[in-house]
């Protein structure tokens, strides 16, 4: 028997409206019909207090309540009606102090974007079979932090580059930025 | 949530798995989810555009009030917009943009040493950027994309190198 998906309400995050579009089409192809949607922390936190959504997908970086704080009312606020859901931290930073500081603030799985389907689909599975057990503390209330987040990019990665600043680059070619541009504008233009 | 000194180790009811079930989804949906991805038609451009042009105007203030060393206030508000740009470029067909933008993240995330060097490698970066989207320069750019690249990262190596010790970096 499959997931089904359908039986199932999550609440996706993001101020920047045509990537909620995108990622709302993305979790209905999966079979999600339940979505609702939210601009900012501030009015997620009101809809996830009115409809108590099985999953949260949100961004991180948002004007006012960002992804961080809204986890925070979710996972302390009085008022959360479930502090234990499942929640999905999307973002385009990957390095590893950013990764850490969303684990500590109470993030259940992280996802790199630019992400492709199949990311975000693992990542749900990931809450589906993998819950993770969850830690009260004095500082600290959330998901337990034992286990690694992978906070690599894992969007088009294709170039050597991609492995950073101390990885081996590989040889630049004898062009110049400048000409390469050039080239790049020309075959755009005799291509529109 | 109240806070305990010895910290307690709770299982929560897993609802979501109450509710959905076993057995996955088959992968046709999956593929079906890509291509709503790769087949969808917005316009990233005009977004990019007014990130590049709140970077534009946070690399002319910097220069001319802190030319010796990118301010915290600059890198935090160049680093986010950097960010938003390399997060969304590629899942709106600019994946070149990305790209570039990702390159110069890294190095916003792991540099810690500035100078008015450092303005340089990120007006770079920003001239390549505004000319990726303003000839909507989509995909990857091809051999060019990778050249592109290559100098642009070998320029960040050079600034690495020249001024940052290996105990520098994170």
């Amino acid at each position: 028997m499959p997931y089904t998906l359908a039986t199932a309400s999550v609440l996706i995050v993001d101020d920047m409206r045509p990537m909620l579009s995108l990622t709302k089409a993305v979790l209905s192809s999966f079979g999600f019909r339940n979505i609702y949607t939210a601009v900012d922390g501030d009015s997620a936190f009101e809809m996830f207090k009115k409809n108590d959504p099985d999953l949260v997908i949100t961004d991180w970086v948002m004007d006012g309540t960002d992804g961080l704080n809204l986890i925070k009312l979710i996972r302390e606020d009085p008022a959360s009606p479930n502090p234990y859901v499942p929640i999905i931290l999307m973002t385009g930073y990957s390095a590893r102090p950013r990764v850490e500081l969303a684990r500590d603030k109470g993030t259940t799985e992280f996802l790199v974007k630019p992400f492709t389907a199949k990311d975000l689909y693992n990542r749900i599975v990931q809450v589906i079979e993998k819950p993770r057990q969850f830690v009260q503390a004095q500082s600290f209330f959330g998901p337990d932090r034992r286990r690694r987040l992978d906070g690599d990019f894992s969007g088009h990665k294709k170039r050597e580059s991609d492995q950073g600043a101390s990885g081996q680059n590989r040889r630049p070619q004898n062009r110049l930025a400048a000409d390469i541009l050039k080239q790049l504008t020309e075959n755009a233009k005799s291509n529109s | 949530m109240q806070k305990n000194k010895k910290p307690k180790y709770l299982k929560p009811q897993n609802r979501l798995k109450s509710k959905v079930g076993s057995g996955g989804i088959d992968q046709k949906y999956i593929k079906e989810a890509e291509e709503v991805i790769n087949n969808n038609t917005i316009d990233f451009g005009p977004y990019a555009l007014k990130l590049l042009d709140g970077i534009k105007r946070a690399i002319d203030s910097g220069k001319e009030n802190s030319p010796d060393k990118p301010s915290d206030t600059f890198i935090k508000t160049v680093t986010p917009s950097f960010m938003q740009i390399k997060a969304h470029g590629a899942l709106f067909h600019y994946h070149l943009l990305t790209d570039v933008a990702n390159n110069i993240l890294h190095f916003m995330e792991h540099t810690k040493v500035w100078n008015a060097d450092a303005y340089k490698l990120i007006e770079a970066h920003y001239n390549t950027m505004i000319i990726i989207t303003k000839n909507a320069i989509q995909g990857d750019g091809g051999k060019d994309g990778d050249c592109l690249l290559d100098e642009l990262s070998s320029a960040r190596e050079r600034y690495i190198s020249k001024y940052i010790t290996p105990e520098q970096t994170s």
